[in-house]
């Protein structure tokens, strides 16, 4: 019996997907379980075979194929790929297989068409990552297909001071006072985040870069995707078992009032199923020190803010390079 | 100080009561150094470094190590005890040791044991299957048979680590289910940490029967392994490992960060040493230590001096080698495809996974025999369990993988309801999106009925991330007493029920067991609010006994929610209390509680 999921594919399916229908935080994915979000997300992935992956949703394509533990997902993305033609690059080669290594011993066959379909007829997720791998040629020239999005943000110094943060031993500050007057890496993660290379990384790392950081330079500081759940206790215990040396340079907070604002302000690509977030992207910025003029930021701006870039996730792979 | 592992079902009652307390402090709500050993031993990469390999053994040497040395730093005279599950165990399952399976594979404990208020993952209370009682003999290899395995007189250390299937991926499985039978939620049971034990010290005896300490050796380890995380020189992840591909680039603690320990018996040592050691340490680290220990009849079971030692050895060498010569021939591929007959005996299906070369076969067997619907219900109940057992090889496994979880996928429909029951227990246990909406749509009612309620809950309860919630917070309001204990537990992992789990503990006019469970799911989603209302429910005297001690002893070793109390004025007030009662259970609480707050581990 076809499933709320299935009619709400079906319906989005009917028009070419772009990459903006990709954001974990778009409005069709709001409220969906885990299973359904990747569902869903598979069989958007999966469009881009006959279709074509428009520009906006390559890195996207390629982030799900670098970190993805969802069998349907990775599917998806194999499918996708297939669309480059086979000349795309040993950069795709290397994602490629680095996905099927990862669920090798987590196979399930992927159905997408509901209904009971024989074993037969269909693909594990393994299978098409391995199947898209057979279509590529091999010693294929390198194509920087998987840039991260890049963005530049501003931050209204008011509306920061309206985000009040609990940091991870209860203490209560507000966004504003933790970003003024320093430069700081920001990333967000939460607790309960099930996927190893996603945020239990990104603070590992974050924490690394923390360590390796001179005194009197860049703060480090991430905050909670799930504050409800995140507990200041929490935090604490999440940031001691990777190593973070908590300080006033290097923070793990939650704001308890003012989440909506800040997920708007950053427009972060989180999504929320029935109790916690079903999907989201890794996501990194580096805010400025200090306001920076109208002028500097962007049309439309009148007052001086804070400016915020977003980062490859990766940049923090080397901590030593990412403390410079 | 020298610790001896001992054999679980022969501690003293003392040995034993310090050992659970230990274990119940270090699991306290399931977060810290424990969570870290829950999720190195998940599925997905950390799988492939702990059974994808020759490194299954010297892996879970160091995992067992580690835990034994947080053990230690709680109460410095606990040594980890083995689950002999080769012979029947009356003394270990039993409610005052590891709990005895009761309705919805609930394990039921005493009211003063520490386990009762065990937190697996995000839930409270232990899911163990009706498979192993106290008299049970489980049907594994016995302890000859495994160490006949690498051959015997000469024995080879690619043949012993066979054993990975069968004792260990059986004994696994003896359970039947819950979370012990799959290798992704295994340590959320804590017997799980005795079978390793016991997994251990077959190695360790192997060693030491067959003198195969020496790594240079070829035939102490898998020369031939080639897999990364696997070859003698590897590091071993997450202790040491590198955090980089192809191992995982992740680990629990952020990688050797938490950890204090190395991989060598001692006390602790110096990080420097612990990021310098490579497995073949492991190996060379695991001599049997052989107690002097008088026999009435004037045999030596044990040794009187070291040329008694050597002698011993090869006369056990000798008896190994009997039993070697004595095993039953593997089933090659054809005899293998003529067994799936009608007449089809247990035997025949117990020989199947006995050898190396003959386990794709029966694997491929076993699952033909899994989707015959007109095989017998017990042969089918048979080969899912043996798959289970495969599934703990999780790299040979692979290629077979999808199509399992397919097979199970038809079986969580099948008209008999074992096999139903079975299918979505193990399909729920891997998270598996088919098995969860199964359940969602019976519970729901928009399709027939597949499992009773309570167990629809039960199984969809272990989602971590807790999809089903709304549907949970309806049933502890209106479903029937099963269900809404279930569906109670269930709310462990949702945020949005900290009051409601609150309201419900404290509430008088409820039952005390509801209300207890109330209490423990609140303790694993809440530890700080879990503190204040276990706090006031230990005061008044006006509540039940025993909920009351529930209360205090799971305050007693759950450091983060204790540290939320000021505990100099509970204390003074438990004092108060102790003059004024008379129940036992709560004397015996009041006393742990001291005794535990006295003895918190250094930071």
């Amino acid at each position: 019996m076809p499933s709320d999921v299935d009619a709400l594919i079906s319906e989005l399916l009917a028009q070419p997907v772009t990459g903006e229908q990709l954001r974990q935080d778009a409005p069709h994915a709001a409220g969906l379980s885990t299973a359904d979000a990747e569902r869903m997300r598979a069989h958007l992935l999966a469009s881009f075979e006959t279709r074509g992956i428009p520009d906006d949703a390559l890195h996207v394509v390629a982030e799900e194929l670098r970190t993805s533990v969802s069998p349907a997902v990775l599917a998806g993305a194999a499918r996708a790929v297939r669309s480059l033609g086979p000349d795309v690059g040993a950069e795709w080669d290397g994602l490629l297989r680095d996905a099927a290594d990862r669920i090798s011993t987590a196979d399930v066959f992927v159905r997408w068409h509901p209904g009971a379909v024989s074993p037969g007829w269909m693909r594990t997720a393994r299978g098409e990552l391995l199947a898209t791998l057979q279509e590529l040629r091999p010693a294929a020239s390198a194509a920087a297909t998987t840039a991260c999005e890049a963005s530049v943000l501003s931050l209204a110094p008011d509306a920061l001071d309206r985000v009040r943060l609990e940091d991870q031993d209860g203490a209560v500050t507000t966004l504003a006072d933790v970003l003024t007057g320093r430069e700081t890496v920001l990333a967000f993660f939460y607790t309960r985040c099930m996927n190893p290379a996603r945020c239990s990384l990104t603070i590992t790392r974050l924490a690394a870069a923390a360590r390796a950081a001179e005194d009197g330079g860049r703060a480090h500081l991430a905050m909670t995707y799930d504050p409800a759940y995140d507990s200041p206790a929490r935090l604490r215990r999440y940031g001691a078992e990777r190593g973070f040396p908590f300080g006033e340079r290097a923070r793990l907070v939650r704001t308890t009032d003012a989440w909506a604002d800040v997920r708007a302000m950053f427009g972060l690509r989180v999504g929320y199923g029935p109790t916690t977030i079903n999907e989201h992207a890794r996501e990194l910025f580096l805010v400025g020190p200090g306001l920076v003029g109208p002028g500097l930021v962007g049309p439309g701006l009148v007052a001086p803010c804070l400016v915020a870039r977003g980062l490859d996730p990766d940049w923090l792979a080397d901590p030593v390079a990412a403390a410079r | 100080m020298v610790r001896i592992r001992k054999n679980a079902n022969a501690l003293t009652t003392a040995e034993r009561n310090r050992f659970l307390r230990a274990l119940a402090t270090l699991n306290g709500s399931a977060s810290g150094r424990f969570r870290d050993f829950r999720d190195m031993h998940v599925a997905g990469a950390p799988d492939r470094e702990a059974h994808g390999g020759a490194g299954f053994l010297p892996w879970h040497r160091i995992y067992l190590l580690d835990l034994e040395r947080e053990l230690q730093r709680i109460d410095s005279d606990v040594a980890l005890p083995y689950w002999r599950f080769d012979e029947a165990a009356p003394n270990l399952f039993t409610r005052r040791f590891m709990g005895v399976p009761g309705p919805q594979d609930r394990v039921q404990f005493t009211s003063t044991n520490p386990l009762r208020g065990w937190v697996a993952g995000n839930l409270p209370g232990v899911e163990r299957g009706p498979g192993v009682g106290p008299q049970t003999l489980p049907l594994v290899r016995t302890e000859q048979q495994t160490l006949a395995l690498g051959g015997a007189p000469a024995a080879d250390f690619t043949g012993f680590a066979v054993m990975q299937g069968n004792p260990h991926g059986r004994a696994h499985m003896s359970h039947i289910s819950g979370v012990i039978t799959d290798p992704g939620t295994a340590p959320q049971d804590p017997l799980f940490f005795l079978l390793h034990c016991n997994v251990d010290r077959l190695w360790a005896k192997w060693q030491w029967a067959f003198r195969r300490h020496d790594p240079a050796a070829a035939r102490s380890f898998a020369t031939g392994s080639t897999r990364a995380g696997h070859r003698i020189g590897d590091r071993l992840w997450p202790w040491s490992g590198p955090l980089a591909a192809p191992r995982p680039t992740t680990a629990p603690g952020g990688g050797a960060h938490g950890i204090a320990h190395d991989g060598c018996p001692g006390r602790e040592s110096a990080r420097a040493r612990h990021d310098r050691l490579p497995r073949h340490e492991l190996i060379r680290s695991s001599r049997v230590r052989v107690r002097r220990r008088p026999v009435p009849d004037g045999r030596c079971d044990a040794m009187t001096d070291e040329t008694d030692i050597e002698e011993l050895r090869k006369a056990y060498v000798a008896e190994l080698a009997e039993v070697r010569r004595a095993r039953p021939r593997p089933l090659t591929a054809r005899r293998a495809a003529e067994a799936l007959t009608p007449e089809l005996t247990e035997a025949k299906l117990e020989a199947m996974l006995l050898d190396a070369d003959t386990f794709d076969t029966a694997v491929r067997l076993l699952l033909d025999l899994l989707a015959d619907e007109t095989a017998a219900v017990e042969h089918r109940l048979t080969a899912l369990e043996r798959l289970g057992g495969a599934a703990f090889q999780p790299m040979r496994f692979a290629p077979f993988r999808a199509e399992f979880v397919e097979r199970l996928r038809e079986l969580a429909v099948s008209h008999d309801k074992q096999l139903r029951y079975l299918a979505l227990d193990r399909l729920t246990l891997d998270d598996d999106e088919v098995g969860k909406r199964l359940l969602r749509e019976s519970l729901e009612g928009t399709r027939a009925q597949l499992v009773p309620p309570a167990t629809a809950t039960r199984f969809l309860a272990r989602d971590e991330h807790g999809d089903a919630a709304p549907l949970f917070r309806e049933l502890a309001r209106t479903g029937s007493a099963r269900v809404r204990e279930e569906a109670l537990r269930a709310l462990a992992a949702d945020p949005e029920s900290v009051e409601l789990l609150a309201t419900i503990s404290t509430d008088k006019a409820e039952r005390p067991k509801v209300r207890e469970l109330a209490a423990m799911s609140l303790k694993a989603n809440s530890p700080e609010r879990f503190a204040h209302v276990a706090h006031d429910l230990v005061l008044d005297e006006e509540e039940d006994d025993k909920l009351r001690s529930a209360a205090l002893s799971a305050l007693a070793f759950t450091s983060e929610a204790a540290d939320a109390l000021d505990n100099e004025a509970f204390q003074a007030d438990l004092d108060h209390m102790k003059d004024g009662t008379t129940s036992r259970t709560l004397l015996t609480s009041i006393d742990r509680f001291a005794k535990t707050r006295g003895q918190k581990p250094p930071e």
